[in-house]
């Protein structure tokens, strides 16, 4: 099983050729967030995210 | 981080870089269309119904046509949109049955239930492409297939038909699923499956507006691999298409009870799936909370009543 490390750093840049990246939204409630984004279009909002990276194997 | 600082980030590693970062916010934000002509920017609850002799969960177990009535009216009026039917169980260690045999034991159900003429789907939880062929001719509105149409001809049937399918993950087979599964971390590895699988199906002619993902909890998964899919379920909307949870009643609810039982310093040999009702509603509630479009569930009435009262509580 893989150990998942949690950092406030980036592994890697996001999204480069070294590192798979992955963001999750953090989600709260429309009065909990003023400029928040909608989720999906339904009835969740976010404003941050959590970012996930794994090194890549080449 | 916020979308603004990933987008910054991304933007200085070069262009590729940045419109990766767009193309994932995107897929978090955009609206979904209606899959099956259900409204995905409200969470729906989908009842299941077995027509099986050996599912996991007894009380799930129809077998006869009253009981089936009885049940689907009930789920219908207790705010189910979706009414799944099975013939053949998928529960850990179930041995495949012909489609012939599956045949029989869901035609007359989904024939009566399509008689109903009620507003709910029905949708066919089925891998094998004869039976969803047969149940199509007859109606069916969604195929459930647990090994995520793993096979080219059950692509291009559905491609075909333009028919709305639920794709979900699972590791191994229901025989041999649950012995020593195996991810680097479970909810990247199931991104990644259901990324590539989306892909390949579009490319095959399957609209996207046509695909649900479901993870499969309990499909070829440990309990911390479970739990993992379950704190990260939000990751999911990344792939831009509505997501399904079902946990209703399974093991996980009853590992994680025991486990406190041990911690007690008391002895339990078993929760049994009866018994897990208050488990299967805590998660369907995180799952609500996490954005999830479809709940899959055995209780109706009792899911759709905490998602209510969740609502007016938190939203």
């Amino acid at each position: 099983m893989a150990f998942v490390k949690k950092t406030r750093y980036l592994l890697a840049p996001p999204y480069c050729k070294s590192a798979e990246t992955f963001i999750s939204p953090i989600l709260c409630s429309s009065s909990e967030v003023l400029d928040g984004l909608k989720l999906a279009g339904g009835w969740r909002f976010f404003k941050n995210l959590r970012v996930l990276q794994k090194k890549k194997i080449i | 981080m916020s979308t603004q600082e990933l987008l910054k980030v991304a933007k200085k590693n070069g262009n590729t870089s940045l419109s990766e970062a767009e193309f994932q916010i995107n897929n978090l934000v955009n609206n979904r269309p209606p899959f099956a002509k259900l409204d995905m920017s409200k969470p729906n609850i989908m009842g299941v119904i077995n027509i099986t002799p050996d599912s996991f969960y007894k009380n799930s177990q129809i077998d006869n046509i009253n009981k089936l009535k009885k049940h689907f009216h009930e789920m219908i009026n207790n705010g189910a949109s979706i009414v799944d039917i099975g013939g053949e169980s998928s529960r850990p260690g179930a041995e495949k049955i012909s489609s012939i045999e599956e045949i029989n034991r869901v035609l007359d159900p989904i024939k009566y239930l399509k008689n109903c003429k009620e507003d709910s789907l029905i949708s066919l939880d089925s891998r094998n492409l004869s039976t969803m062929k047969t149940c199509y001719k007859i109606g069916v509105d969604i195929f459930n297939d647990i090994t995520a149409f793993n096979e080219k001809n059950k692509i291009k049937f559905i491609s075909k038909t333009n028919t709305p399918i639920i794709i979900m993950h699972m590791q191994n087979e229901p025989t041999n699923m649950q012995i020593n599964p195996q991810y680097s971390f479970a909810p990247t590895d199931i991104y990644n499956f259901f990324s590539k699988k989306i892909t390949n199906l579009i490319k095959a002619g399957v609209r996207k507006s046509n695909i649900v993902v479901d993870p499969g909890i309990g499909f070829g998964k440990t309990l911390s691999d479970n739990l993992n899919i379950f704190k990260y379920l939000p990751l999911f909307h990344g792939l831009g298409v509505p997501i399904l949870i079902g946990a209703s009643r399974k093991s996980l609810i009853g590992e994680l009870t025991m486990k406190d039982y041990k911690f007690r310093g008391k002895n339990k040999k078993e929760i049994s799936p009866s018994k897990r009702l208050s488990g299967s509603l805590a998660f369907a509630i995180h799952a609500y909370m996490c954005g999830v479009q479809i709940l899959r569930t055995h209780d109706v009435f009792e899911t759709n009543q905490a998602l209510i009262c969740q609502k007016y509580l938190y939203l």
